[in-house]
């Protein structure tokens, strides 16, 4: 049953890149004239899907066999009265980050004609500054584990996908491919921006492991 | 505020901070926090520590005016 949670919102997220990749292909699509073009690039989107269902069905298994016990990596309920308001507090912050960050890329597109940000790569920069925020907010004043987290888990599936969006981030650059495409930040960029996310993540939590391990003799004495 | 008081009847019963936090069902760093004097304790939460530790509110939550 718990598995069975896992999987769907690891399944759920796979379909949302995906539909994400769908969106930023629209404009191809619609300029492809072929019918047969527009059905090749619908059927590698259908099979982006299917390949993420069947990838989040590889992490579960994989995790399982490696990290042990699964129990509810997201769930939500296994946090402490302190461990909620500190996540209270966090997620406040993420907010009013996205909330500058939006101000901000507004104001320099509005006033200084700026518009790199103005874009749907733009728009996950802001998303992943404030899941950043929210994530590293959490972890340090540990309120990111819950009772039921499986820290081994956590720190695979987070360094897995942060590598993996690194490395196409990586190969975005290395293919010489432009930051700016019409003005705007590429959407290429994408993977780039999620991976030091998660590569970010991954370390601030694993420090904080290491910390609370090496600092667990003196909070007893 | 340092809890002195909540650490003392921990340690008293041989509890660590671990097992004082599982029988209470929190974290192990809710736990240090109280005793640090970091965080505030809800009632429920402070009742259900005095429940494990066999203390009353008083004798582990009530500060002494000077």
């Amino acid at each position: 049953m718990k598995n069975k949670n896992i999987m769907t919102r690891l399944t759920i997220g796979c379909c949302v890149g995906a539909l994400a990749g769908v969106l930023t292909q629209k404009k191809n699509i619609q300029q492809v004239a072929g019918e047969k073009e527009k059905l090749v690039l619908l059927l590698s989107t259908v099979a982006g899907v299917i390949c993420g269902i069947c990838l989040a069905a590889v992490a579960v298994l994989i995790i399982k066999k490696l990290g042990g016990k699964m129990d509810g990596l997201y769930r939500e309920d296994g946090y402490d009265e302190r461990q909620l308001a500190v996540r209270g507090l966090a997620y406040k912050a993420a907010y009013g980050t996205l909330m500058w960050y939006v101000g901000i890329i507004s104001l320099l597109s509005e006033i200084l004609d700026i518009s790199w940000f103005m874009s749907f790569s733009g728009m996950w920069l802001g998303i992943c500054l404030s899941i950043l925020v929210f994530t590293v907010l959490c972890i340090v004043k540990d309120a990111y584990m819950s009772f039921y987290s499986n820290a081994k888990g956590i720190l695979m599936i987070s360094s897995f996908v942060g590598l993996i969006n690194l490395g196409i981030g990586i190969g975005v650059i290395l293919n010489r491919n432009p930051l700016l495409v019409d003005g705007k930040l590429s959407s290429l960029y994408i993977n780039l921006i999620v991976g030091i996310l998660f590569c970010i993540t991954t370390i601030t939590f694993l420090g904080k492991i290491i910390y609370n391990r090496k600092h667990r003799e003196e909070d007893e004495e | 505020m340092k809890n002195l008081k909540m650490k003392s009847a921990r340690a008293a019963l041989d509890m660590s901070q671990q097992d004082l936090a599982d029988a209470v069902q929190v974290s192990r760093q809710t736990i240090n926090a109280i005793e640090k004097g970091d965080y505030n304790p809800t009632i429920n939460l402070c009742r259900s520590i005095c429940r494990v530790l066999g203390k009353t509110l008083d004798d582990l939550f009530w500060e002494e005016e000077k």
